[in-house]
């Protein structure tokens, strides 16, 4: 029963099929995990065959009416059973969560190409025009009176 | 026949549109994906924990890991995306000694006429997920796609990345070791 999990967090496991799932089958049997064996439990299923009804009637390939032949008590467990998952079915994601991913999802969109060229245009630069002249004069001016004193 | 798997197809195109939009640069078409996947991965990772507190977090680191790695997606998106969730779900499993139990946040309305049919049904949901949480991972995860997803075999093999038979004796095995967990109360 027990299994084989290992960590995923690592980049170049993201979205593996796990360990006990499709490169198991190319084991030998004796070698994969206990839930890979294609073999009954022990005394269970092969031996009962009311066990075998439930499970081909659980699996659509039996009427209620055959199944409840071999077990009248076991069906209704499984009508009471399934009443309960298809409450589950019907669950659906808390309205906030689709919100809360976006939100921690990184502002700037992930383009493959953000390491462009750095641009040398005055408006990556943040200043505008007019201070951009200011700035000029004021260093041309600086420049003559400098030119003078020499 | 040829008509589910063309709209398959259109579904496989309509992912990849979104994902190339997603890695164009277009941060907030990513929303189409979660809408489109979150609710059946949601009760994949409620149904494998028993808490919907960390079957958010799941959904959620789940999503944000599969935006990061978008560019990676090869084949099926909705395939890709359901093993980053059911390998969190198993790492969860794998850390934690005791599995926290609650469905107290359901808002479904009820089905049942009277007081002693809904204290029943209570008592069946926490009898069946303590029953659940005995169940070895791999066991528990099967029996939720089958029961609780309400996938086929062939659906649960291609996700899943095993053989049908396999898939039907976990699904077996589970329901034998649930019916020992709860005839003695139910049947």
């Amino acid at each position: 029963m027990l299994d084989n999990h290992e960590k995923h967090d690592d980049p170049r496991e993201i979205g593996r099929i796990a360990p006990n799932g499709g490169a198991a089958n190319d084991r030998p049997i004796a070698a994969r995990p206990p839930t890979d064996r294609e073999v009954p439990l022990p005394g269970m299923a092969a031996a009962d065959p009311s066990m075998v009804a439930i499970h081909q009637w659980l699996d659509g390939d039996l009427s209620e009416a055959e199944a409840r032949r071999f077990d009248a008590k076991q069906v209704d467990m499984w009508i009471q059973v399934a009443g309960e998952t298809d409450r589950r079915r019907r669950m659906v994601t808390p309205s906030h969560l689709t919100a809360n991913i976006m939100n921690a999802l990184p502002e700037k969109a992930m383009a493959t190409n953000t390491a462009a060229a750095p641009s040398t245009s005055v408006a990556s630069v943040g200043m505008p025009m007019t201070t951009m002249l200011l700035v000029g004069a004021a260093m041309l001016a600086l420049g003559i009176i400098i030119g003078k004193m020499i | 026949m040829t008509e589910h798997l063309d709209a398959q197809l259109l579904e496989v195109d309509s992912d990849q549109d979104v994902i190339s939009r997603v890695t164009s640069g277009d941060r907030d078409a990513f929303a189409m994906l979660i809408g489109r996947y979150s609710d059946p991965l949601y009760r994949h990772a409620l149904g494998m924990t028993g808490s919907p507190d960390v079957a958010e977090d799941i959904l959620q680191t789940s999503f944000i890991k599969a935006y990061h790695h978008l560019g990676e997606v090869r084949g099926r998106f909705d395939a890709w995306l359901f093993r980053i969730v059911a390998n969190g779900c198993k790492d969860w499993l794998k850390n934690i000694r005791r599995t926290h139990l609650s469905y107290d946040e359901d808002d479904q309305a009820s089905g049942f006429a009277t007081p002693e049919e809904e204290l029943d049904r209570t008592e069946l949901r926490q009898d069946l997920d303590e029953a659940l949480a005995q169940l070895a991972p791999s066991l528990r995860e099967a029996f939720i796609m089958k029961h609780v997803e309400g996938r086929s075999y062939e659906e649960m093999a291609d996700l899943l990345g095993t053989t049908v038979g396999a898939l039907k004796m976990r699904v077996h095995r589970a329901r034998e070791a649930l019916q020992a967990l709860l005839e003695e109360r139910y049947a």
